[in-house]
């Protein structure tokens, strides 16, 4: 399962792929550092196979373009043609409003808040399969 | 020519000098039986025997209305040419003449009536203009009280106090209805003439037995609202213009009562309503021609002014006005096209003692018989906008205090949250059983550097609580110069790797001021200078200060990057907010600036230009 995380972190990402080292069938494909980066990785060149991720893990808090500012442009891809990819919200809000505007993306599949368990990674894998 | 002078029912004489009487037709012998006898015509009648005798010698006809008795004759004397004698024609005028009183009589009663304004006033009308002028012996007048069914004796004429008017009666006669005469005649509602008294059952005797008695009722419609009454001494004394004449003055009478009635009522209705504008809730007033014509109390009340000087024509009524909101304006606008209609707007007036009160007025046009005049209604408001202004100034408070708890709230989940998250996670990946590996010390890295982080956001996040709670501030005299070497100092690790340079130009050196709000306003506006330089160029930062009217202007001009205003314009103060990518901002510093500067009193803001560079405009109240 190939993932892609958006996130400008370096600490979290550092944790996080750890974490994906240690479970099985999962590696990380992309790490982008803001929505920007994300929206041009999927533009462009993708992946050395030109395979798109089976999953995105999405920061919202973030500098150049949030979270949501990556949905909206997200959104407009889709609508270009490119077939969506599941995304899963990775944020340390506990504010509802975010939860609930989130809701309104139907490509958001599910939302956590940090930090991430080891049941979230299983989630997160078996949503992967499902779309 | 056949000649029947004894057929003529008027009175003929023939008479010759000194009352020489030579001939009499049998009427004439009527009217000397008047007075008592031909042989007595000289003594009662010597003016006619003068008169005669002129006639005689001046051969001239003339003619003269003589009273004899009750009754009253027009003679014509007519001379013969050729012999001292002459004849004389008369006519009974008795009728005429009395007709003629009665006319009089009603005429003046009429006139009388116009001054009487309650009934009262009738009643005694009747008795001192009319019953005394015709010369009857007694009278009164009745009127109906309605509440207790009673007639009330109101005036009376007689010989209580013969020839006199009895005004204060002390103790007046009340009937019941079908009581006596007068009764009967309230009742059958038509005058009773009773010819002989001690015949009938329903006389009430009064002072003294009087055989003659007539009653007349005074008619509103199909209402008995009193009895005129009149007795005398002789039997059968009443005639059939006495009837005629009672009849027609208790019509008159009931004609005026009736006014009466309704003038007292309208006075009623007149008082109540003049008692309510008086001491109406609301202030009211008239004004016609830029003069007060009316002012109620309350609006006296309202404004401080006594009525007097209200209505003085010399009171400017413009002084009054402070301010009129729009509504008015439109309103005297609308009243110069002619619409008449209501009007509402509110005035800020100012009190005879200065006050400052709102009003809400209400107006409208009408007209009298003198012509248009505005009659307003004002309300005093002033307590409803006061509290008013105060719910509003209690609702911005609110709102702000519930936007800085949203910003509260996103500091806890995000810049709280976030690197408590990361430790967790952190200490997940520990390798506790070989302390020694490389990627331990990776972590412990990564966990003092988080650790430092959280410190430094719970440091800025006491700083912003620290101007939210205004603490009270020290204010000292600081020398720029002296503010810009203490952030070098800090910064001379950065300076000296990126080559950044440090203008300054201060037209003004000491202010006045919060030292530690000024050392952050330079760290935070030099710091960001230096993160986000433009590599290509040198990077250089000038600063300039000027003073006017007490204010400090502070200004930071950058080469750097810059900032696309259009797309982060907003956010720009906001807190925890970032624009740039590659650097460790922690969102705070623009914010906790423009919170320390705005709760002094000043301002900040910002031009830029992408790739040009960036312009901090700070406006510093000195202390």
């Amino acid at each position: 399962m190939r993932i892609m995380v958006i996130d400008d972190d370096s600490t979290f990402l550092f944790i996080f792929q750890k974490q994906i080292e240690n479970t099985e069938g999962m590696e990380i494909v992309n790490e982008s550092r803001n929505g920007l980066e994300a929206i041009n990785y999927l533009k462009n060149g993708q992946d050395a196979l030109g395979e798109k991720p089976d999953l995105i893990v999405l920061d919202l808090n973030m500098p150049v373009m949030d979270g949501w500012g990556f949905l909206n442009e997200y959104c407009k891809l889709c609508d270009n043609g490119a077939s969506a990819v599941p995304i899963c919200i990775l944020s340390s809000t506990i504010n509802q409003a975010d939860f609930d505007h989130a809701s309104t993306y139907d490509s958001v599949k599910t939302f956590f808040s940090k930090p991430v368990t080891s049941e979230q990674l299983k989630t997160m894998k078996k949503i992967s399969e499902i779309y | 020519m056949n000649f029947y002078p004894d057929r003529n029912p008027n009175p003929v004489f023939t008479m010759g000098l000194n009352g020489r009487l030579e001939y009499s037709n049998s009427a004439a012998d009527g009217v000397m039986e008047l007075c008592g006898g031909q042989h007595n015509l000289k003594v009662y009648l010597k003016s006619f025997v003068d008169f005669a005798t002129l006639a005689i010698q001046t051969k001239t006809v003339a003619e003269k209305t003589f009273h004899i008795k009750d009754c009253h004759f027009n003679f014509i004397f007519c001379p013969r040419d050729n012999e001292d004698l002459v004849d004389i024609f008369g006519t009974d005028i008795s009728n005429t003449v009395k007709y003629q009183t009665y006319l009089a009589v009603i005429n003046a009663f009429s006139i009388a009536l116009l001054e009487a304004r309650t009934e009262d006033d009738v009643a005694r009308t009747i008795v001192s203009q009319a019953i005394a002028r015709l010369h009857f012996v007694d009278c009164v007048v009745f009127l109906v009280d309605r509440q207790e069914q009673l007639l009330k004796q109101k005036a009376a004429h007689g010989p209580k106090k013969p020839g006199t008017l009895r005004k204060n009666i002390k103790d007046p006669i009340s009937l019941k209805f079908g009581q006596g005469i007068v009764g009967a005649t309230a009742i059958e509602k038509k005058t009773i003439v009773v010819g002989d008294t001690s015949k009938d059952s329903r006389y009430v005797l009064d002072d003294a037995p009087r055989l003659s008695e007539i009653a007349v009722p005074i008619m509103v419609g199909d209402e008995v609202i009193g009895v005129i009454d009149s007795e005398h001494p002789e039997k059968n004394y009443f005639t059939k213009e006495d009837t005629n004449i009672l009849e027609a003055i208790a019509s008159i009478a009931a004609t005026s009562i009736e006014r009466s009635r309704t003038i007292q009522e309208i006075g009623y209705t007149e008082a109540k309503y003049q008692n309510f504008v008086k001491n109406a809730f609301g202030g009211l007033y008239i004004h016609r021609n830029g003069v007060f014509e009316y002012v109620n109390d309350q609006f006296c009340k309202m404004i401080g002014y006594t009525s007097e000087e209200f209505l003085s024509s010399d009171f400017d009524t413009l002084r009054l006005i402070i301010h009129a909101d729009q509504r008015a304006v439109q309103a005297i606008e609308a009243r110069k096209l002619g619409d008449y209609s209501q009007k509402s707007y509110q005035l800020e007036v100012k009190t005879k003692n200065g006050e400052s009160r709102h009003l809400v007025i209400n107006t409208c046009i009408l007209e009298d018989e003198k012509g248009y005049f505005t009659l307003g209604i004002a309300l005093d408001i002033t307590e409803t906008i006061q509290s008013r202004d105060q719910l509003e100034e209690v609702i911005v408070s609110l709102e702000k205090k519930s936007e800085e708890l949203n910003e509260f709230a996103h500091i806890a989940s995000h810049n709280l949250r976030a690197p408590v998250a990361n430790l967790i996670g952190l200490l997940d990946h520990y390798d506790h059983e070989n302390p020694a590996d490389s990627t331990n010390k990776v972590i412990l890295d990564k966990f003092s550097k988080t650790v430092d982080k959280l410190n430094l956001t719970l440091e800025d996040m006491h700083q912003v609580l620290r101007v939210r709670a205004k603490e009270p501030m020290e204010f000292n005299i600081i020398n720029l110069n002296d503010a810009v070497e203490s952030v070098k100092l800090q910064l001379s690790e950065i300076i000296r790797t990126t080559k950044f340079q440090i203008q300054t130009n201060f037209e003004v050196e000491n202010i006045k001021y919060e030292k530690s709000h000024l050392d952050n306003l330079f760290l935070n506006l030099i710091s960001n200078a230096i993160k986000y330089r433009r590599e290509e160029v040198d990077p250089i930062i000038q600063i300039h200060a000027s003073l006017s009217n007490n204010l400090v202007k502070l200004v930071f001009k950058d080469n750097g990057l810059g900032i696309d205003l259009n797309k982060h314009g907003k956010n720009l103060f906001g807190m925890y907010k970032r624009f740039h990518s590659d650097t460790e901002g922690k969102g705070l510093g623009l914010y906790l600036v423009k919170k320390q500067l705005t709760s002094q009193g000043g301002s900040i803001s910002i031009e830029s230009k992408p790739n040009y560079g960036t312009c901090f405009t700070a406006i510093l109240v000195n202390k």
